[in-house]
């Protein structure tokens, strides 16, 4: 396939994937409180957590979960993860995790510990 | 205040509030740029798969493996990587149900996982939700398409060092973004039982766990819902 193609298909299953929901659930007047969004809100928290572990990790440890534990830079990373959701709960804030975390991150990765 | 007024503040608020988003989209999308331009895809292929694409894991996998996608598998490969959209994106249809149709459509393409996250999380206050995801995806959008621009005309990656402090701002951005997301404790279960599950899924199913962990823990859930109502009542 040339690149042309390639972008145009993607282009378009992306879009539908995108758009479809938007027509579909126009149709349906559903509560807030219905058990579909309920399940729809989950299932939308849960892909949150995949997006972080992948974004952290990647696919690397899949065939051997264990294997996190004795890699430095895992434990490192999700000890900050830990540490960003922690003070997130505690500040009632998104931007002091992010700034402290980031500069802890950044000075581990100085002092070689990752 | 007029509803003109407090969607231009939603706006803007949506504008600033996706500037860690921006950072991190700069160094991901300024390599997948530089990646383009190696695998022989020209400024506007790179720029044009960017604006319509949008998704920076097809993207990356478009262009390292363009040689060897046929249809198919490129279909597939778009379903499974990009599966979570039809989620967020039923999430929005629900909370959008006020905007026409036509400007949904159009505004569909701004959606990411950034965008949602962002929106999702200042659905229930008291500004314009639609005018600020409009001002989250037209910021991350825009900043996507010229990092990939500069990443295809200087053709070079970040340092290792630096890529990977970079890599360390999304995934900490999402996590305190989810900590405050609507819908409380089962919104955090969810996302700390996502987390959890995605390696164990992943190992034995490969990349079935983008359908499986999220329908799963949501099935889970429910179920947990409809028993404690139950006893309540």
């Amino acid at each position: 396939m040339n690149g042309w193609t390639l972008i145009g298909t993607a282009a378009a299953a992306s879009y539908l994937m995108r758009s479809i929901p938007l027509l579909v659930f126009r149709r349906l007047s559903l509560r807030r409180d219905s058990p579909a969004i309920r399940f729809l809100q989950h299932a939308a928290s849960a892909v949150m957590g995949s997006v972080i572990y992948l974004a952290l990790f990647g696919e690397a440890f899949f065939a051997r979960p264990a294997a996190h534990l004795q890699d430095t830079d895992g434990l490192l990373k999700l000890a900050i993860v830990m540490f960003a959701g922690a003070l997130a709960l505690w500040r009632r804030s998104v931007f002091i995790p992010l700034i402290a975390c980031t500069a802890l991150y950044a000075a581990a990765l100085l002092l070689g510990a990752g | 205040m007029n509803a003109q007024r407090v969607a231009r503040k939603s706006f803007l608020q949506g504008c600033r509030d996706s500037l860690p988003v921006c950072l991190t989209f700069l160094f991901l999308f300024s390599s997948i740029g530089a990646l383009a331009s190696k695998a022989g895809f020209s400024l506007l292929q790179a720029t044009a798969m960017t604006l319509t694409v949008h998704a920076a894991p097809l993207q990356a996998l478009i262009v390292q493996q363009s040689d060897t996608l046929g249809v198919a598998a490129l279909l597939v490969a778009t379903v499974l990587v990009n599966f979570r959209f039809v989620i967020m994106s039923s999430v929005l249809a629900e909370q959008f149900q006020h905007i026409s149709l036509g400007r949904s459509l159009l505004s569909a393409q701004l959606l990411s996982i950034s965008t949602f996250t962002l929106s999702n999380r200042c659905s229930t206050g008291p500004g314009d939700a639609y005018a600020y995801y409009l001002g989250c995806g037209i910021t991350t959008l825009g900043c996507a398409i010229a990092a990939t621009a500069a990443g295809h005309l200087i053709g070079a990656s970040p340092s290792a060092q630096l890529a990977q402090l970079v890599a360390i701002i999304l995934p900490v951005h999402f996590t305190a973004l989810a900590c405050h997301a609507a819908g409380g404790n089962r919104a955090l279960q969810a996302t700390v039982a996502g987390f959890v599950l995605t390696p164990l899924i992943g190992g034995p199913l490969g990349s079935l766990h983008v359908l499986v962990v999220p329908l799963g823990i949501a099935a889970l859930l429910c179920a947990m819902d409809a028993r404690s109502q139950g006893d309540a009542s």
